[in-house]
């Protein structure tokens, strides 16, 4: 019975496998092990962290009252709960009526998808809150991006000429 | 960088990141390549080149996690097949509980995705035509996005 030990919370993703179709009921139930990883903002750390996984326990008996595993059987605990903290732009709380609010369909017709990837992930609220501006957004494009990794990426040595190397290199393999 | 990425410490694994990035544009400063224009300097040139190639397709491949789409540009000018980086796509599927219902689901098949590891760049590989991985934002961005949020 390993195979029941392993099995997902119901609506929730894992890692570790395409998903062809998302995971419903009966997936859950078939599909074998995988981690789980949830990711969210600060104010559900409370929820995912001690009350959802002691639901799954219960559901399960594997509670302090024990009992028997219900329908789809023991169900697995978060590998890992991943939290943010909260991001503001320009100093103000995130609000579409309030039109303080970024569409994605704005952003990929105005601008490069990898450079607010990369500005998420360098100055993103991952262990403090921060704030998204326009200006850092530019300046960290501009000065980081353009300047910093593009600059050493194609434009100085792609030459279109033959990388003739040292004899120590020519021993190198490559593509 | 890997064990950064691997604990989701995504901040700290791109400021690894990028302090290799300003490594490399040192040494191309530091040895200023674009001096050795004498026939008997063409060796030291070649060798340069040769190691700020290798460079570039390193940390294309670790950058590779935060700038998909640039990557996939990178690895493209060094001789590489199909995606670095493949991309997720946006599919229309049923309910596994309720066939009659269907709806759309961020998904992706990572199965061919090549492994985060050094590709050595061979000596003497021609490399493309370089074309544009990032535009350089005119400063009037911040106050036309400004005037949208009033």
């Amino acid at each position: 019975m390993v195979r029941r030990r392993h099995r997902l919370p119901v609506g929730l993703h894992r890692v570790g496998a395409s998903h062809r179709r998302p995971p419903g009921v009966a997936e859950v139930v078939e599909r074998p092990a995988g981690p789980s990883y949830y990711f969210m903002g600060k104010d559900n750390i409370t929820f995912h962290s001690q009350i959802w996984p002691a639901e799954l326990l219960a559901y399960a008996g594997g509670g302090s009252r024990g009992g028997a595993p219900h329908t789809y059987g023991v169900l697995n605990l978060p590998t890992e709960v991943v939290s943010s903290e909260f991001l503001t732009m320009e100093g103000l709380k995130f609000s579409s009526s309030k039109k303080v609010v970024i569409y994605v369909r704005d952003l990929l017709a105005r601008y490069q998808p990898d450079t607010f990837r990369y500005f998420v992930a360098a100055a993103g609220p991952e262990s403090q809150d921060s704030d998204f501006t326009w200006a850092e957004f530019v300046r960290r494009t501009n000065d980081e991006l353009v300047a910093g990794w593009a600059t050493s990426s194609p434009r100085r040595d792609a030459h279109r000429q033959e990388l003739r190397g040292d004899p120590d290199r020519r021993a190198a393999g490559g593509r | 960088m890997g064990d950064l990425i691997g604990r989701h410490r995504q901040k700290a694994a791109i400021s690894e990141a990028m302090k290799a990035v300003g490594e490399v544009n040192k040494y191309i400063t530091d040895t200023a390549p674009w001096t050795f224009t004498g026939e008997d300097q063409r060796e030291r040139l070649a060798t340069v080149l040769h190691v700020l190639a290798q460079c570039v397709v390193d940390l294309n491949t670790i950058l590779s996690p935060f700038l998909p789409h640039a990557a996939n540009a990178v690895d493209r000018l060094y001789g590489g097949t199909g995606d670095l980086q493949p991309m997720p796509r946006i599919e229309e599927v049923s309910d596994l509980d309720d066939g009659s219902r269907a709806y759309p689901v961020i998904t992706g098949d990572y199965s061919g995705v090549r492994a985060w590891r050094r590709t050595p760049v061979a000596v003497g590989a021609s490399v493309a035509k370089p074309t544009l991985v990032f535009t350089k934002l005119n400063p009037s961005v911040v106050n036309e996005e400004l005037a949208g949020l009033a």
